[in-house]
Protein backbone atom coordinates (compact mmCIF):
# COMPACT_ATOMS: atom_id res chain seq x y z
CA UNK A 1 0.00 0.00 0.00
CA UNK A 2 1.62 3.19 -1.17
CA UNK A 3 0.70 6.14 1.03
CA UNK A 4 4.14 7.65 0.54
CA UNK A 5 3.91 10.93 -1.25
CA UNK A 6 5.10 14.49 -1.09
CA UNK A 7 3.05 17.43 -2.23
CA UNK A 8 5.55 20.19 -1.67
CA UNK A 9 9.03 19.97 -3.07
CA UNK A 10 11.16 20.63 -6.08
CA UNK A 11 10.79 18.71 -9.31
CA UNK A 12 13.45 16.20 -8.40
CA UNK A 13 11.84 15.40 -5.06
CA UNK A 14 8.38 15.03 -6.59
CA UNK A 15 9.75 12.74 -9.27
CA UNK A 16 11.83 10.61 -6.93
CA UNK A 17 9.23 10.04 -4.21
CA UNK A 18 5.97 10.01 -6.14
CA UNK A 19 7.04 8.36 -9.40
CA UNK A 20 10.30 6.50 -8.88
CA UNK A 21 9.07 5.47 -5.43
CA UNK A 22 5.98 3.88 -6.95
CA UNK A 23 8.17 2.02 -9.44
CA UNK A 24 10.33 0.73 -6.58
CA UNK A 25 7.27 -0.65 -4.79
CA UNK A 26 5.92 -2.25 -7.98
CA UNK A 27 9.28 -3.97 -8.35
CA UNK A 28 9.11 -5.13 -4.74
CA UNK A 29 5.62 -6.53 -5.39
CA UNK A 30 7.01 -8.48 -8.34
CA UNK A 31 9.98 -9.72 -6.34
CA UNK A 32 7.67 -10.95 -3.58
CA UNK A 33 5.88 -12.95 -6.25
CA UNK A 34 2.60 -13.69 -4.55
CA UNK A 35 1.54 -10.13 -3.86
CA UNK A 36 -2.20 -10.26 -3.30
CA UNK A 37 -2.86 -6.65 -4.13
CA UNK A 38 -1.38 -3.21 -4.63
CA UNK A 39 -3.14 -0.12 -3.35
CA UNK A 40 -1.95 3.19 -4.74
CA UNK A 41 -3.10 6.48 -3.29
CA UNK A 42 -3.47 9.10 -5.98
CA UNK A 43 -5.14 12.46 -6.45
CA UNK A 44 -8.39 13.65 -7.99
CA UNK A 45 -6.20 16.24 -9.67
CA UNK A 46 -5.13 13.72 -12.31
CA UNK A 47 -8.50 14.43 -13.87
CA UNK A 48 -7.61 18.06 -14.35
CA UNK A 49 -8.61 21.33 -12.80
CA UNK A 50 -11.75 21.57 -10.67
CA UNK A 51 -12.78 24.54 -12.80
CA UNK A 52 -12.63 22.68 -16.11
CA UNK A 53 -16.36 21.83 -16.01
CA UNK A 54 -15.74 18.23 -16.99
CA UNK A 55 -17.28 15.25 -15.25
CA UNK A 56 -14.73 12.85 -13.80
CA UNK A 57 -15.82 9.41 -12.63
CA UNK A 58 -14.05 6.45 -11.08
CA UNK A 59 -13.36 5.04 -14.51
CA UNK A 60 -12.05 8.23 -16.07
CA UNK A 61 -8.49 7.94 -17.28
CA UNK A 62 -5.94 10.40 -16.02
CA UNK A 63 -5.34 13.29 -18.37
CA UNK A 64 -2.11 13.53 -20.36
CA UNK A 65 0.52 15.11 -18.14
CA UNK A 66 0.69 18.23 -20.28
CA UNK A 67 -3.01 18.88 -19.58
CA UNK A 68 -2.66 18.60 -15.80
CA UNK A 69 -2.14 22.01 -14.23
CA UNK A 70 0.26 21.27 -11.37
CA UNK A 71 3.33 19.19 -10.88
CA UNK A 72 2.08 17.19 -7.90
CA UNK A 73 -0.87 15.89 -9.90
CA UNK A 74 1.37 15.30 -12.89
CA UNK A 75 3.59 13.10 -10.73
CA UNK A 76 0.58 11.18 -9.40
CA UNK A 77 -0.71 10.64 -12.94
CA UNK A 78 2.67 9.28 -14.00
CA UNK A 79 2.63 6.96 -10.99
CA UNK A 80 -0.88 5.79 -11.94
CA UNK A 81 0.40 4.92 -15.41
CA UNK A 82 3.05 2.69 -13.90
CA UNK A 83 0.50 0.91 -11.71
CA UNK A 84 -1.69 0.37 -14.75
CA UNK A 85 1.24 -1.09 -16.68
CA UNK A 86 1.99 -3.47 -13.82
CA UNK A 87 -1.68 -4.42 -13.62
CA UNK A 88 -1.66 -5.25 -17.33
CA UNK A 89 1.43 -7.37 -16.68
CA UNK A 90 -0.34 -9.46 -14.07
CA UNK A 91 -0.19 -7.54 -10.79
CA UNK A 92 -3.29 -8.72 -8.94
CA UNK A 93 -5.87 -6.39 -7.44
CA UNK A 94 -4.11 -3.20 -8.39
CA UNK A 95 -6.31 -0.44 -7.03
CA UNK A 96 -5.96 3.30 -7.29
CA UNK A 97 -7.75 5.61 -4.89
CA UNK A 98 -7.88 9.23 -5.97
CA UNK A 99 -8.18 11.32 -2.86
CA UNK A 100 -9.36 14.89 -2.84
CA UNK A 101 -8.47 17.30 -0.09
CA UNK A 102 -7.53 15.35 3.01
CA UNK A 103 -8.30 16.90 6.37
CA UNK A 104 -8.14 15.82 10.00
CA UNK A 105 -10.71 13.22 11.05
CA UNK A 106 -14.33 14.28 10.75
CA UNK A 107 -16.10 11.05 11.55
CA UNK A 108 -13.60 8.59 10.16
CA UNK A 109 -14.72 8.84 6.56
CA UNK A 110 -11.23 8.49 5.21
CA UNK A 111 -10.51 5.40 7.25
CA UNK A 112 -13.82 3.96 6.14
CA UNK A 113 -12.85 4.53 2.52
CA UNK A 114 -9.56 2.74 3.00
CA UNK A 115 -11.26 -0.11 4.83
CA UNK A 116 -13.55 -0.64 1.87
CA UNK A 117 -10.57 -0.73 -0.46
CA UNK A 118 -8.84 -3.35 1.67
CA UNK A 119 -11.78 -5.73 1.60
CA UNK B 1 12.97 18.45 -22.13
CA UNK B 2 10.17 19.70 -19.89
CA UNK B 3 9.58 18.12 -16.51
CA UNK B 4 6.32 16.54 -17.74
CA UNK B 5 8.24 15.06 -20.66
CA UNK B 6 10.77 13.72 -18.19
CA UNK B 7 7.98 11.94 -16.28
CA UNK B 8 6.55 10.60 -19.52
CA UNK B 9 9.97 9.23 -20.40
CA UNK B 10 10.08 7.45 -17.04
CA UNK B 11 6.66 5.91 -17.66
CA UNK B 12 7.56 4.89 -21.21
CA UNK B 13 10.75 3.31 -19.92
CA UNK B 14 8.71 1.30 -17.45
CA UNK B 15 6.32 0.21 -20.22
CA UNK B 16 9.09 -0.83 -22.56
CA UNK B 17 11.23 -2.58 -19.98
CA UNK B 18 10.98 -6.31 -19.61
CA UNK B 19 7.63 -6.86 -17.88
CA UNK B 20 7.83 -7.57 -14.18
CA UNK B 21 6.77 -11.07 -13.30
CA UNK B 22 3.85 -11.11 -10.89
CA UNK B 23 3.18 -14.83 -11.06
CA UNK B 24 2.50 -16.44 -7.73
CA UNK B 25 5.30 -18.22 -6.00
CA UNK B 26 4.93 -21.64 -4.51
CA UNK B 27 2.44 -21.68 -1.71
CA UNK B 28 0.03 -19.13 -3.11
CA UNK B 29 -1.57 -16.38 -1.12
CA UNK B 30 -1.53 -16.30 2.62
CA UNK B 31 -4.79 -16.24 4.52
CA UNK B 32 -3.39 -13.49 6.69
CA UNK B 33 -1.22 -11.53 4.29
CA UNK B 34 1.31 -9.08 5.50
CA UNK B 35 1.06 -5.45 4.51
CA UNK B 36 3.92 -3.36 3.19
CA UNK B 37 2.89 0.19 3.99
CA UNK B 38 4.78 3.07 2.44
CA UNK B 39 4.12 6.45 3.96
CA UNK B 40 3.05 5.35 7.44
CA UNK B 41 4.26 8.57 9.05
CA UNK B 42 2.08 10.71 6.83
CA UNK B 43 -1.47 11.71 7.69
CA UNK B 44 -3.17 9.06 5.60
CA UNK B 45 -0.62 6.35 6.30
CA UNK B 46 -0.75 6.87 10.06
CA UNK B 47 -4.51 6.45 10.05
CA UNK B 48 -4.25 3.37 7.85
CA UNK B 49 -1.69 1.88 10.21
CA UNK B 50 -3.83 2.57 13.26
CA UNK B 51 -6.87 1.17 11.51
CA UNK B 52 -5.03 -1.99 10.51
CA UNK B 53 -3.79 -2.50 14.04
CA UNK B 54 -7.23 -2.00 15.49
CA UNK B 55 -8.77 -4.31 12.89
CA UNK B 56 -7.51 -7.43 14.57
CA UNK B 57 -10.97 -8.75 15.20
CA UNK B 58 -12.11 -8.14 11.64
CA UNK B 59 -9.65 -10.55 10.14
CA UNK B 60 -6.70 -8.21 9.70
CA UNK B 61 -4.28 -10.33 11.62
CA UNK B 62 -1.37 -10.11 9.22
CA UNK B 63 1.90 -8.42 9.71
CA UNK B 64 2.56 -4.79 8.84
CA UNK B 65 5.91 -3.73 7.34
CA UNK B 66 6.64 0.00 7.51
CA UNK B 67 9.39 1.61 5.46
CA UNK B 68 10.88 4.48 7.42
CA UNK B 69 13.17 7.01 5.80
CA UNK B 70 15.61 7.27 8.65
CA UNK B 71 19.22 6.26 9.08
CA UNK B 72 18.68 3.68 11.75
CA UNK B 73 15.97 1.62 13.32
CA UNK B 74 15.75 3.65 16.53
CA UNK B 75 15.27 6.90 14.64
CA UNK B 76 12.68 5.31 12.38
CA UNK B 77 10.83 3.92 15.33
CA UNK B 78 10.77 7.31 17.02
CA UNK B 79 9.49 8.92 13.85
CA UNK B 80 6.67 6.43 13.61
CA UNK B 81 5.74 7.00 17.23
CA UNK B 82 5.83 10.79 16.86
CA UNK B 83 3.56 10.57 13.86
CA UNK B 84 1.00 8.45 15.67
CA UNK B 85 1.14 10.81 18.65
CA UNK B 86 0.74 13.83 16.40
CA UNK B 87 -2.54 12.50 15.06
CA UNK B 88 -3.81 11.28 18.41
CA UNK B 89 -3.46 7.64 17.42
CA UNK B 90 -0.93 6.59 20.00
CA UNK B 91 -2.78 5.30 23.04
CA UNK B 92 -2.09 3.09 25.99
CA UNK B 93 1.19 2.18 27.55
CA UNK B 94 4.14 2.49 25.27
CA UNK B 95 6.82 -0.11 25.28
CA UNK B 96 9.53 0.19 22.68
CA UNK B 97 12.11 -2.47 22.11
CA UNK B 98 14.73 -1.26 19.71
CA UNK B 99 16.61 -3.78 17.66
CA UNK B 100 14.56 -6.77 18.61
CA UNK B 101 15.75 -9.78 16.70
CA UNK B 102 13.45 -11.47 14.28
CA UNK B 103 13.37 -15.23 14.77
CA UNK B 104 15.03 -16.80 11.78
CA UNK B 105 16.68 -20.10 11.18
CA UNK B 106 19.79 -18.77 9.52
CA UNK B 107 22.04 -16.96 11.95
CA UNK B 108 23.70 -14.95 9.19
CA UNK B 109 20.34 -13.77 7.94
CA UNK B 110 19.41 -12.86 11.45
CA UNK B 111 22.50 -10.72 11.80
CA UNK B 112 21.83 -8.88 8.56
CA UNK B 113 18.17 -8.45 9.27
CA UNK B 114 18.98 -7.07 12.68
CA UNK B 115 20.95 -4.32 11.04
CA UNK B 116 18.06 -3.02 8.97
CA UNK B 117 14.92 -3.67 10.95
CA UNK B 118 13.49 -3.15 14.34
CA UNK B 119 10.30 -4.13 16.00
CA UNK B 120 7.92 -1.46 17.16
CA UNK B 121 5.88 -2.40 20.16
CA UNK B 122 3.36 0.32 20.62
CA UNK B 123 0.39 0.66 22.88
CA UNK B 124 -2.04 1.11 20.06
CA UNK B 125 -3.82 -2.11 20.77
CA UNK B 126 -4.52 -1.31 24.36
CA UNK B 127 -7.96 0.00 23.50
CA UNK B 128 -8.79 -2.78 21.08
CA UNK B 129 -11.43 -5.22 22.25
CA UNK B 130 -10.17 -8.62 23.16
CA UNK B 131 -11.60 -11.56 21.37
CA UNK B 132 -12.98 -14.47 23.30
CA UNK B 133 -9.80 -16.44 23.16
CA UNK B 134 -7.81 -13.56 24.54
CA UNK B 135 -10.40 -12.82 27.18
CA UNK B 136 -10.21 -16.36 28.37
CA UNK B 137 -6.48 -16.19 28.50
CA UNK B 138 -5.10 -15.80 31.95
CA UNK B 139 -2.20 -13.72 30.66
CA UNK B 140 -2.12 -10.07 31.57
CA UNK B 141 -3.32 -7.33 29.24
CA UNK B 142 0.27 -6.15 29.00
CA UNK B 143 1.27 -9.43 27.44
CA UNK B 144 -1.67 -9.27 25.10
CA UNK B 145 -0.60 -5.81 23.98
CA UNK B 146 2.92 -7.00 23.42
CA UNK B 147 1.77 -9.82 21.22
CA UNK B 148 -0.56 -7.56 19.26
CA UNK B 149 1.97 -4.84 18.68
CA UNK B 150 4.51 -7.35 17.51
CA UNK B 151 2.72 -7.07 14.17
CA UNK B 152 4.66 -3.95 13.26
CA UNK B 153 8.23 -3.82 12.00
CA UNK B 154 10.07 -0.77 10.71
CA UNK B 155 12.30 -1.18 7.70
CA UNK B 156 14.73 1.68 7.40
CA UNK B 157 14.98 2.57 3.75
CA UNK B 158 14.02 5.00 1.03
CA UNK B 159 11.55 4.06 -1.67
CA UNK B 160 13.06 6.55 -4.11
CA UNK B 161 16.24 4.48 -4.16
CA UNK B 162 16.81 1.23 -6.01
CA UNK B 163 15.70 -1.67 -3.85
CA UNK B 164 14.64 0.80 -1.17
CA UNK B 165 18.26 1.74 -0.59
CA UNK B 166 18.94 -1.65 0.94
CA UNK B 167 21.89 -3.80 0.01
CA UNK B 168 21.16 -6.76 -2.23
CA UNK B 169 21.43 -9.06 0.77
CA UNK B 170 19.13 -6.94 2.91
CA UNK B 171 16.60 -6.62 0.12
CA UNK B 172 16.63 -10.37 -0.47
CA UNK B 173 15.86 -10.94 3.19
CA UNK B 174 13.01 -8.45 3.13
CA UNK B 175 11.48 -10.18 0.11
CA UNK B 176 11.92 -13.52 1.80
CA UNK B 177 10.12 -12.28 4.87
CA UNK B 178 7.27 -10.88 2.83
CA UNK B 179 6.95 -14.16 0.97
CA UNK B 180 7.11 -16.24 4.10
CA UNK B 181 4.82 -13.83 5.90
CA UNK B 182 6.29 -14.70 9.20
CA UNK B 183 7.14 -11.15 10.11
CA UNK B 184 5.35 -7.91 10.70
CA UNK B 185 6.35 -4.71 8.91
CA UNK B 186 5.28 -1.10 8.37
CA UNK B 187 6.58 1.57 5.96
CA UNK B 188 6.91 5.19 6.96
Amino acid sequence: MNCASIREGDEEQLKNVNVVGTKTLLELAADVGNCGGFLQLSSVGVGGSSTSNTVVTETSAALPLADIPNQFDQSKAAAESMVNVASANGLRNATIIRLGSVSPPVGGKLVHLVRIALL
Amino acid sequence: MSWADELNTLVEGFKLAEPLNYSATEGGLSRAPSLFLAGATGFVGAHVLAECLRGRNSGSSGKIFCLVREGDAAAGQSKLQRSLEKYGLWVGDVSLHVGRLIPMNDSIHTAILHSVTCCVQAGISASAPLDEEDSADSESEEEHVTEFDARVICVTGDLSLRKLGLSDAEYAILVEQLVRKEIICCIV
